[in-house]
């Protein structure tokens, strides 16, 4: 705009020079004529007055035409002649008034006045007179004057002419502009913008804010060319701005671009680039303002990575997924290829690392740390975050992948314990900064959760496929176990079976040579083998039970009972009485029919009493049932009520007591995962008591 | 009218070899017995003979080819199939009992404790052969 404004200033001030000098060309011609005509008439006759007249007259028509104002004077300086425009400008009226040149000039100028007069005197002309002058009402004017001495026919001076200008307004302008031009210096100066003119590519002028924000002088910057500052992955977007504003299409581009610093680091900008153009339209500048946005940019590079972050972590479930995505963020907004996270095992105090940049971290190039070991150790010891600037002189730095000069490691902390650490190194020292401490620990408390709960998944992922495999094994072991049971009862009982047989093979050989006596033992071997053989098949039994369990199958209990009664041998005197009406439950029927038969068997086997009782019931509760068999038998101690349902632990000596039917009877109860347990009174009577659930409970 | 039976008795056990013979000669049956100690004699007595046995009483528990793995040989074999073979066992395990109906068998028998039980076992067992009308090849 000022510069504009200078230039058409500037263009009308050449084209009214040469008007003027035209105009004085002509004046100085007429004017010489006139007064050499003058001289001779004054020197002939007053007659010739008349002709001075009208040249005067005609004179006066060419004054009218020049816009400047014009005054003849004489050798002291009185005012021969003046026109309008001179009028005005000095406020005398000829012709009302004398008007020496003197009475104007101004007295803090009147010294140059009078040296310029006598330069006038000397060389007869003199050109560009600026001074200022006091008009009649006493208005100070700034003029410039252009004069020269008019001479008569002799050569000898007679007077003088001059075009005086009234340049008050355009002096006022150009103090202005220059005023305004220092005021924009000091704009320019003190902004905090960079300011940068480039000429072609040279950098041709550069304010403080610049030269700062780059670590260069003035002088230095003059030197160098935008290229050299810029980086080349840059280049390419600027080059397209420059060519559309090389061809007029815009007059001006905003983009981020980096300047590289003195020292070699990044100055993030936002640059504003405008165009000063000569009149034919070509580029004669640019105008850079450079706006610093390095830590505006680190801002939103961090809230930019939070974010990334949150997104990223977001459903993931693996935790080593969930890992190398939190390192691949934290490296790019690190500017390295150096960051690792680390989980600390809280069982053994290891810290070992599940993900670092770029790849997954596996079992073979998996690195650990005990607690307390190397920086890392340290971190996730005292759960305070760290930053090394020189590992060097650090002694716990220990190598464990590849070396780096600065280092950042920082907890994740959850619930008090330090449950991993974040960690970053680069190949430079005094590398990390507070800010990406800060940074660090937001990604930090931003992970914790979810970094727990897939720590949490992992811990029950492990432990679930640990129990299939335990599941697997129990499973096949207890087939083998199944099949392990039958082969050692078949090969238990042959032996039997062969002594029964060669035993009845005796006897009916030697019939009627054997006495009494030896009849009995036979008889005793016989019933021996028996009770072998009932042991051998209680055994089987019992580690049948949980094998091949139908647990879709339901048993209606009513029916059972009236089956089990068809079966057991329930002698005379003892009366079976079932209460209540049974319910239908889930369960094994050949199970459940084992459980009451085995109670049942044993309220008879242990009847003392001369009429026997025994009463099975139920009672429904909200989830169970709860049944109970009740005889009026031996009764149990009770220090025996829980031993009596361990395998073996038969606490009569029976004939037909294997001391195996209660714990098949404990078995079943446990299969289905219900309770089992005995009230007695010795001598009186005992009470089974246990519960069936009313739900499938899941059984294999 | 009672046929007397061609017996094969595929068992290792040498008593219970000299139950059966016992049994047999006590209940004044006059059924002919072909003994086998194991599945793989059993087979060769098979193949050897031109005539093949009316029943075969099978033991289970065997060592070298057991007695369910003969059946298959057995019921897989075109000639064989159609000899009635009875199991006689002292497993009572239910995957045995299955297997066996499932490969085709035409009775388990186990065997009891007592002999006095085993005899009237066997009598019933013979008996009941003795009325059936058989494939005479």
């Amino acid at each position: 705009m000022i510069k504009s404004g200078i230039n058409i200033i500037e263009r009308a001030l050449a084209r009214e020079k040469a008007a003027r000098k035209q105009a004085e060309k002509i004046l100085e011609d007429k004017s010489l004529q006139l007064y050499n005509l003058t001289e001779e008439l004054k020197g002939a006759n007053g007659q010739l007055e008349q002709l001075l007249e009208e040249k005067t007259s005609e004179l006066e028509g060419v004054f009218e035409n020049i816009n400047d104002a014009y005054i003849i004077i004489d050798l002291n300086g009185n005012a021969l002649k003046m026109n309008d425009i001179a009028i005005d400008l000095f406020e005398y009226d000829l012709n009302k008034e004398r008007f020496n040149i003197v009475d104007v000039i101004y007295k803090p100028d009147a010294k140059y006045a009078f040296k310029s007069f006598g330069k006038l005197q000397e060389k007869g002309v003199f050109t560009d007179y600026t001074a200022r002058i006091i008009t009649k009402t006493k208005v100070v004017k700034w003029v410039h004057i252009n004069a020269s001495v008019i001479y008569n026919k002799l050569k000898m001076p007679v007077g003088a002419q001059g075009i005086i200008r009234d340049i008050t307004e355009s002096k006022r302008t150009a103090e202005l502009i220059e005023e305004q031009k220092k005021e924009l210096d000091v704009i320019v100066e003190n902004s905090s913008l960079g300011i940068v003119l480039i000429k072609d590519d040279n950098i041709v002028r550069t304010n403080e804010a610049i030269q700062k924000l780059l670590g260069y002088t003035e002088e230095e910057l003059s030197k160098l060319t935008i290229k050299d500052i810029s980086f080349k992955e840059d280049f390419s977007e600027s080059k397209a701005y420059l060519k559309k504003m090389n061809s007029g299409e815009i007059e001006d581009f905003a983009i981020s671009k980096r300047y590289k610093k003195k020292d070699g680091s990044v100055l993030w900008t936002k640059t504003n680039v405008n165009a000063v153009r000569y009149k034919s339209g070509k580029i004669r500048f640019h105008v850079a303002l450079i706006e610093d946005v390095t830590s505006e940019r680190e801002n939103s590079l961090i809230i930019d990575m939070i974010n990334d972050v949150a997104k990223a972590i977001l459903g993931k479930m693996d935790i080593h997924e969930l890992a190398l995505e939190i390192t691949n963020k934290i490296a790019k907004y690190l500017n390295t290829d150096r960051c690792s996270i680390y989980l600390v095992d809280q069982k053994s105090d290891i810290l070992e690392q599940i993900a670092t940049y770029g790849k997954k971290t596996n079992n073979n190039n998996k690195v650990t740390f005990s607690k307390g070991e190397g920086v890392v150790g340290s971190v996730a010891k005292t759960g305070k975050a760290e930053i090394v600037n020189n590992t060097e002189l650090d002694d716990r730095y220990v190598v464990k992948d590849k070396k780096g000069l600065s280092k950042i490691a920082v907890p994740i902390i959850s619930d008090g314990h330090v449950i991993g650490v974040i960690d970053s190194e680069y190949n430079k020292k005094n590398y990390y900064s507070k800010e990406h401490l800060h940074t660090l620990h937001s990604i930090a408390n931003l992970v914790v959760m979810q970094l727990k709960s897939a720590i949490n998944l992992r811990e029950r992922q492990k432990a679930e496929s640990r129990n299939k495999d335990l599941l697997n094994e129990l499973e096949k072991s207890n087939e083998e176990l199944q099949e392990y049971a039958h082969i050692v009862s078949h090969d238990l009982k042959s032996p039997l079976r062969s002594i029964n047989a060669l035993v009845s093979w005796i006897k009916e050989d030697t019939k009627g040579k054997l006495d009494e006596t030896s009849l009995q033992n036979f008889e005793l071997i016989e019933s021996t083998l028996e009770k072998m053989e009932q042991l051998i098949s209680d055994v089987l039994l019992y580690s049948s039970v949980g094998a091949d369990t139908n647990e879709e199958q339901t048993t209606d209990l009513n029916v059972l009972l009236e089956d089990l009664k068809q079966i057991l041998f329930v002698p005379e005197h003892i009366t079976v009485k079932i209460l209540n009406p049974l319910p239908t439950v889930y369960g094994d029927k050949v199970k459940l029919q084992q459980l009451f038969q085995n109670l049942i068997s044993n309220a008879v086997k242990f009847n003392d009493k001369e009429k026997g009782l025994i009463e099975i019931d139920v009672i429904e509760q909200k989830s169970y049932y709860q049944f109970s068999i009740k005889d009026n038998g031996i009764g149990i101690e009770k220090e025996y009520h829980d031993k009596i349902f361990k395998i073996f632990q038969s606490l009569n000596v029976n004939k037909e007591s294997t001391g195996v039917g209660l714990s098949i009877v404990k078995k079943i109860v446990d299969l289905y995962q219900g309770s089992i347990w005995v009230d007695s009174v010795p001598g009186k009577e005992t009470t089974f008591y246990f519960t069936l659930y009313k739900s499938k409970t899941g059984t294999k | 009218m009672k046929t007397n039976l061609n017996i094969l008795l595929i068992e290792d056990d040498m008593i219970e070899v000299m139950k059966l013979n016992r049994a047999i000669s006590s209940l004044q049956l006059t059924h002919k017995i072909t003994e086998a100690n194991n599945g793989e004699e059993a087979l060769k007595v098979l193949e050897l003979k031109d005539r093949l046995p009316d029943i075969i009483l099978l033991d289970l528990n065997m060592p070298k080819i057991n007695g369910i793995e003969f059946l298959s040989i057995l019921k897989n074999d075109e000639r064989m199939k159609y000899i009635p073979t009875i199991i006689l066992t002292t497993s009572s395990n239910q995957k045995d009992l299955l297997e066996c109906y499932k490969i085709g068998i035409a009775g388990y028998i186990l065997k009891p404790l007592k002999y006095e039980d085993y005899i009237t076992k066997i009598e019933k067992l013979l008996d009941y052969w003795s009325i059936n009308e058989l494939i005479k090849a």
